[in-house]
């Protein structure tokens, strides 16, 4: 580790002329488990450590990275950069430590748990998958843990420090009858410890993806159409994150590839609609102490009652867009540049009863559960793959639906949703995006959309 | 200091640990991203890291640390021995254990490591110039990317296995705007070499703006079968999305269309497909692969036949074959996978130009979108082109919105020509103009 005079001298000579300097020290230490068919094909770890050095001059910005932790290396990373921007300033920064503390609190750190009793973990899971129904022939089950270590030094004389962990399981289930092969899949992921799997049992995630693979062979082919369709909070926020939240992030909104663009204090949903972004959540895979660049996690209300209130910003696009930074300047790693990112980003709860959201459509479509899919960033189009539907009929769902497709526009949906539950239901994910991946949960309660296209089999 | 080889010799000693292996690659990146004259980002990447592999009593253990120091070696060799206790037993895993030659080739250009991010600015500023000489109508630059890069990857084992090879690489990116009346197309261009001197920024400015111009007007052509032309670019990323077909490891798993069918024609007479990571000059050429296997020329089909699969040394003993030399690693942290080295057809006589003049009404598509969804198991594959039409031995005007679908065999059986303007892209994939017949193309 360097000296804080060390880290001085160098966010100085980066500096030279320019706006503000950082240097991004991350540390992380991973294992994964694979099991496939009965076998563990590979178990996998290692540390990853490395220092980014970060220099910024309004729209310019240079950036180094390296693995080699030593102050020479940084030294002369320092001085080419600064040579850019010309005189070096004299000087020293004194640096605070802010103090920002993580909402989440793991209680057992996976470093400290051994390989047998993770590898317990993915067995328990692949049984309870198997014993859920013979039709499910195949079992592929992945354990992951990362511990990361972030410290952030900057020339504003701030120190930030943040330690983040990451416990996951990922069970994919293949049924077959004899004539049909469907698959199903879930994911457990969230920010906290080894004491996930008491929470949350492995064999509960693994009888749901389990459960999918069966439902969807027993469905019958989705009929194509438009219909009402009820959401359900079992979903999770994909819709939300994708077809909305993109085009609240700042960087997307200053190019101009957000519908979202000059819509601040007007009305851009239905008023049952609030969105808000939460990288305060104790527990959820997109909590976080501080961003990555060192601005305290923070509670982000985008839209209230149906009215655009802010977007996401890092520091760059704040400074441009003359407001404060919201803490969702993210990076995947020392290795990539920090841009505005989602964390936690969901609809919140209304007051309508989730069983009565189902009772009152007479003809439509129950969606439990929404896989992959497209979206246009810009427009906010989508189409999305619904591996768990039913078919309402008179207030209940009935048949199960196969290969049914939801197909709409992200902003329009928000505008005609017309009852909100007062339910919550979370999906996590790596959201991708300029080819950075960061962890995200997405929540909605259950919500009614009086008219949408769903794609299937035309009758 | 202790180098990283005594470092891990030391502690593969230690564990009484008969097959191990040590990866190291030590590599230093430098981009330039240049808009508006000026330099939008400056990226500097210098990264070293090793990957360890443990083959105790048949099992796999594997670990990886982006520290080369002693606490951390040693610590990351002691953790892929823990995990080799625990993964399942398989008799094919294997390390290299005969010091076979590598394949004398050279990937080392000295300007590279030189050049100053002053040069590199210049080259950008030459793209843009060629880009907006060549058409009017050439109004935006989204980005000019000039990128450099230069490292070392080395390789020991336990079977006294010690090698190591120096790389080069220079890359120029662009993606630029035309514009007319309402209308804005894009058009993109890569171009990458070992070597300095094989690029030109001219050409790579001037291949962007053609595409974005020849897009210009672009229209939705009727449904229908019809021959198709494809451009060197579009073929290649319909072979980079082959590929997997015919990885050993694929093979091996059943997930191929081409599994058990070796001696057995899948292609058209014409049709020899080769990979060569001892091609010179060639973007993903090496002495070796990163398991350390001397590189090779390899007919995976020849003339229509298919001869064989790729390997890397885990599919080979599965196959009771030898190693392609073709096991790559995506980075420190993964295990050697199945990856192309300079896959192409083997380019014909004919030139692109008598191809097309040769074909009354045929579509020729420029690029093709979602290559990546072709399902490599049952091969099935429906995906979006752009292009043009071609009427009367003519190219005219352009074509969007339309897709092509099929199987990839029949696509394979199906090229009746290739020419000889071969051209190969990043990703390790080469392409050339052909000509295949009778495609469903989906229009209005």
């Amino acid at each position: 580790m360097l000296t804080k005079e060390e880290i001085s001298k160098i966010l100085i000579t980066a500096r030279g002329g320019a706006d503000f300097s950082e240097l991004y020290f991350e540390e992380s230490t991973s294992t994964s488990i694979k099991f496939e068919s009965g076998r563990i094909e590979e178990i996998r770890g290692g540390i990853d450590k490395g220092v980014s050095l970060r220099v910024v001059k309004g729209d310019k910005e240079y950036f180094s990275y390296t693995t080699s932790l030593d102050f020479d290396t940084l030294y002369n990373m320092a001085v080419l950069i600064g040579k850019i921007f010309g005189r070096a300033e004299e000087g020293k920064i004194e640096f605070r430590d802010m103090g920002y503390k993580n909402p989440s609190v793991p209680e057992i750190l996976p470093g400290e748990v051994s390989v047998p009793e993770k590898i317990e973990i993915v067995k328990r899971a692949d049984k309870a998958a198997r014993e859920y129904d013979p039709a499910i022939v195949q079992v592929m089950v992945f354990y992951g843990d990362t511990q990361k270590a972030i410290d952030i030094y900057n020339s504003y004389g701030e120190y930030t420090h943040d330690d983040r962990i990451y416990t996951s399981l990922i069970v994919q289930t293949v049924a077959t009858d004899g004539k049909d092969v469907q698959t199903g899949y879930e994911v457990l992921s969230e920010t906290i410890g080894f004491e996930l799997f008491k929470k949350i049992p492995s064999e509960e995630v693994a009888k749901k993806a389990a459960h999918l693979a069966i439902t969807q062979l027993r469905a019958e082919p989705a009929p194509a159409g438009t219909y009402t369709v009820v959401l359900s909070s079992s979903a999770g926020g994909t819709m939300i994150h994708e077809a909305c939240g993109h085009g609240l992030e700042a960087d997307l909104i200053e190019k101009g590839g957000s519908v979202y663009k000059g819509k601040i204090g007007k009305k851009v949903a239905n008023e049952l609609i609030t969105v808000v972004d939460d990288g305060t959540l104790p527990g959820k895979r997109g909590t976080t102490g501080i961003d990555d660049e060192g601005i305290p996690s923070q509670r982000v209300v985008l839209i209230e009652n149906g009215i655009l209130k802010g977007y996401l910003h890092s520091r760059k696009t704040a400074k441009k867009f003359g407001v404060a930074p919201t803490g969702n300047g993210r990076r995947e790693s020392f290795r990539h540049l920090p841009i505005p990112r989602m964390r936690n980003t969901m609809v919140l709860p209304g007051n309508h009863d989730p069983d009565e959201i189902v009772k009152s459509v007479e003809k439509g479509v129950l969606i439990k559960k929404m896989g992959g899919g497209q979206v246009d960033i810009a427009s906010g189009d989508f189409v999305f793959n619904c591996p768990e539907a039913y078919l309402i009929e008179n207030g209940r769902p009935t048949k199960a639906l196969r290969g049914a497709t939801l197909i709409g526009n992200g902003p329009k949906v928000l505008e005609s949703i017309d009852m909100v539950g007062s339910d919550l239901g979370f999906s996590v994910g790596t959201c991708g995006k300029d080819g950075q991946g960061v962890p995200v949960s997405d929540a909605q309660p259950t919500v009614r959309i009086p008219q949408i296209v769903v794609g299937g089999i035309v009758k | 200091m202790k180098n990283w080889k005594d470092i891990a010799l030391l502690y593969f000693k230690k564990r009484g640990i008969k097959d191990g292996e040590i990866y190291v690659r030590d590599a230093k990146n430098v981009r330039v991203e240049y808009r508006n004259g000026e330099i939008e980002t400056l990226k500097e990447e210098n990264e070293r890291g090793a990957g360890i592999r443990i083959i105790n009593d048949k099992k796999l253990g594997f670990s990886y640390t982006s520290s080369l120091l002693e606490a951390d070696l040693s610590k990351a060799i002691e953790s892929a021995f823990v995990f080799s206790k625990f993964t399942t037993e398989n008799p094919h895993y294997t390390l290299m254990k005969e010091d076979l030659p590598p394949t004398p080739v050279n990937i080392f250009d000295p300007q590279i490591p030189e050049l100053g991010i002053d040069e590199m600015i210049s080259y950008a500023r030459r793209i843009e110039e060629a880009a907006r000489k060549y058409d009017e109508r050439i109004k935006d630059f989204r980005t000019i990317t000039v990128e450099k890069g230069y490292g070392d990857i080395s390789i020991l084992n336990t079977y006294g296995i010690s090698r190591e090879y120096s790389f080069t690489f220079i890359y120029f990116l662009v993606e630029l705007i035309s514009e007319e009346g309402n209308e804005r197309e894009m058009g993109f261009e890569i171009a990458a070499s070992p070597f300095l001197t094989h690029l030109s920024p001219e050409d790579v400015g001037i291949q962007a703006a053609y595409k974005a111009i020849s897009k210009l007007g672009g229209k939705i052509y009727n449904t229908g079968k019809f021959p198709v032309v494809f451009n060197p670019e579009a073929e290649a990323e319909l072979l980079s999305a082959l590929f997997p077909a015919f990885s050993g490891e694929n093979v091996m798993k059943g997930k191929s269309i081409y599994r058990d069918m070796i001696g057995e024609k899948i292609a058209s007479e014409i049709v020899t497909l080769v990979n060569d990571g001892t091609l010179a000059n060639g973007l993903s050429t090496s002495p070796f692969d990163d398991e350390g296997m001397p590189t090779k020329r390899v007919e995976i089909i020849s003339k229509g036949v298919l001869g064989s699969y790729l390997h890397n040394l885990y599919s080979a003993a599965f196959f009771s074959t030898e190693s392609t030399g073709s096991g790559f690693r995506a980075n420190i942290k993964n295990l050697p996978g199945i990856r192309p080295s300079n896959l192409h057809i083997l380019p014909g006589n004919i030139g692109p130009k008598d191809i097309i003049s040769n074909l009354s009404l045929a579509i020729y598509v420029t690029s093709v979108i979602g290559a990546h969804t072709i399902d490599p198991v049952s091969g099935d594959f429906s995906v979006g082109i752009t292009g043009n039409l071609i009427e009367k031995g003519e190219i005219t005007y352009p074509v969007k919105g339309m897709t092509i679908a099929g199987n990839i065999r029949d696509l394979l059986k199906g090229v009746k020509l290739v020419a000889n303007d071969l051209k190969f892209f990043p990703q390790g994939v080469g392409g050339s103009t052909v000509l295949v017949e009778g495609l469903s193309i989906g229009g209005k």
